[in-house]
């Protein structure tokens, strides 16, 4: 139970009221349990370090923006944090590939020259583009299959937890997680077969 | 396994890798599946790779800081919309008080413009009446010469005169706030041309003589005695001041006058000492007769004929006129120059009057009357 071995309902409660009424301690201590799994969210999504990094640190000041609205679940409160997070992270990403379909870039695949690669060591320069190559495919699946295999390979949680989370059963569970691995490895393996997506991809989106 | 359905054997596949199992392992087992199986480990397997990174301890600490500096704005926000929610109702504290102090203000105006008609709308005998007598004569405050003072207060004086005459016309009374005020602005005017040049005096002397000319005329048509005799003394007094400004009069008029006491010692009286054996009844009759201090002292001490066509003992006259001035409405020149005719006596014992017996005119009608009532009773 790897997503919620530091969090349980009644510190997520004290949380959210501490940050409604604008405690630093208690801001900085909702940061600390839940940065690094929407950074892996998002890196999942942008296929981009520095900009899973700042579209995390935006996740947060969007909290503190809407905080004072947020209505807990008092009987969940622990699902109802994540799942209004993972809500703000999913919008963040659709809002940044937004803004790079309309920023009109050029694969320089596509123009017949060689990229120059980032200073550094080679597996640092190939995960950066598995990372992009991963935030290709998960776009092409639905936010529930997303949720689904980010929680089972990324967060490590069991089905019953994914169930437990998201509301569902256990088999609905491992319908999604079937359907969203073999789209996944659909879209992975065509990308391998032709050359990186270009601004057209992520028109697609 | 090949009859499970797909997605319970990759479920089965991806607990197995979790647990620690290889994916070669994993696809040993499927068999047949093994095809399908094997992308989607792979993609997986992809995935569980990102597991193992997360944000460094600068991008935290950047971020935090980042969180820290929009909670501090949002504190001032809180405060400054605090300050906001608050001003309104300051606001409307203020807005309750304004309109309260617009109210009284607006009442004070109403209080004071009906109390102003009324003052103006006054006629002799209201409330009020005295109050407008008295403010009338205010422009005379900002006259800066004594003629324009003089004719303003002749002026009002006159506007007095009207009042008494219409007051009599209509009720056949007299009104006595009208007939003081009236006698006050004559005194007033006397007082302000009293060092002017013969021919300002002259003017106003003749204003005077003219109101005690009116008065008279009234005093003889009014047909109850008390009117007409308040009536007589006010024209004997406006009459006298025409006489004094006429004659150049050098007593400042106005001056204050001690009145005379209303019953003069023996010693005031002298040789001419009351009997008690006299009535008090001759003295009802008034005596508005302005007497020049010159010729009182001139005068024999002969009876003289009171306005009335009484005779009056020379023994008697400074008790009978007197208590003359007593009876008088006013303590004012009238009754002063009763009884500068009252103590012959006394002006040859007086200090003032000196061995030669000259008196200053203006001042012997005070001097005597002090003479009267200063002087402690001598036994007989």
């Amino acid at each position: 139970m790897a997503m919620q071995q530091a969090i349980n309902d009644s510190l997520i409660a004290d949380l959210v009221m501490g940050c409604q009424r604008g405690e630093t301690a208690a801001v900085e201590r909702l940061y600390d349990l839940y940065a690094d799994r929407l950074f892996r969210y998002l890196l999942v999504r942008v296929g981009d370090r520095d900009t899973a990094a700042d579209l995390t640190t935006e996740l947060f000041l969007r909290v503190l923006q809407h905080i004072g609205s947020f209505k807990l679940n008092r009987e969940r409160p622990a699902a109802t944090v994540s799942a209004w997070l993972y809500r703000i992270a999913a919008n963040l990403a659709a809002e940044h590939h937004r803004s790079q379909w309309r920023r009109p870039w050029i694969s320089l695949e596509n123009l017949g020259l060689r990229p120059i690669q980032e200073p550094g060591p080679d597996s640092l320069a190939e995960r950066h583009e598995e990372l992009g190559q991963l935030a290709d495919a998960m776009s092409a699946l639905s936010e529930e299959q997303r949720l689904v295999v980010i929680a089972k390979f990324v967060e490590a949680m069991s089905n019953s937890e994914i169930a437990i989370w998201m509301g569902k059963t256990e088999g609905a569970i491992k319908s999604l997680q079937h359907r969203a691995l073999r789209t996944l490895a659909r879209t992975l393996r065509s990308q391998t077969q032709q050359p990186r997506q270009t601004w057209l991809s992520y028109a697609r989106k | 396994m090949a009859q499970l359905r797909p997605e319970m054997i990759l479920a089965d596949c991806l607990d197995r890798l979790q647990s620690g199992a290889t994916i070669a392992d994993c696809l040993a087992r499927a068999g047949d599946r093994a095809d399908d199986l094997a992308p989607m480990l792979e993609s997986a397997a992809q995935l569980q790779a990102v597991r193992r990174l997360g944000l460094s301890v600068e991008e935290r600490a950047h971020a935090k800081a980042a969180l820290r500096a929009t909670l501090a704005r949002n504190r001032r926000n809180a405060l400054a919309s605090q300050d906001r929610r608050q001003r309104p109702a300051w606001n409307a504290w203020w807005g309750q008080a304004r309109g309260l102090a617009l109210a009284g203000m607006l009442v004070a105006i109403l209080f004071v413009g009906a109390g102003v008609t009324s003052v103006a709308a006054s006629r002799p005998g209201d409330v009020t009446y005295p109050l407008r007598t008295t403010l009338e004569r205010a422009p005379a405050l900002w006259q800066t010469s004594p003629a324009g003072r003089a004719q303003t207060e002749l002026n009002v004086a006159e506007r007095r005169l009207a009042d008494v005459t219409n007051r009599l016309q209509a009720t056949g009374q007299v009104e006595p706030a009208a007939v003081n005020a009236l006698l006050a602005g004559d005194e007033a005017a006397a007082r302000h041309v009293i060092a002017l040049p013969d021919s300002e005096r002259a003017a106003v002397s003749q204003r005077l003589a003219t109101h005690a000319e009116t008065l008279s005329a009234l005093a003889r048509s009014v047909a109850q005695p008390g009117s007409g005799q308040t009536l007589e003394e006010a024209a004997g007094r406006a009459s006298a001041l025409a006489e004094r400004l006429a004659a150049g009069a050098e007593r400042p008029i106005g001056s204050p006058t001690p009145s005379p006491t209303p019953s003069p010692s023996p010693a005031a009286a002298g040789p001419d000492r009351v009997l008690p054996s006299v009535t008090p009844t001759a003295t009802a009759a008034p005596t508005p007769t302005p007497a020049p201090a010159a010729d009182v002292e001139r005068e024999p001490p002969s009876p003289q004929p009171t306005p009335a066509g009484r005779v009056i003992a020379p023994g008697q006259r400074a008790t009978a006129l007197s208590q003359t001035a007593t009876a008088a409405a006013s303590p004012s020149s009238t009754a002063t120059a009763t009884a500068t005719r009252a103590a012959p006596a006394a002006t040859a014992s007086s200090p003032i009057g000196g061995p030669s017996g000259t008196v200053l005119p203006g001042l012997r009608a005070t001097a005597l009357a002090q003479t009267a009532t200063a002087q402690p009773p001598s036994p007989p």
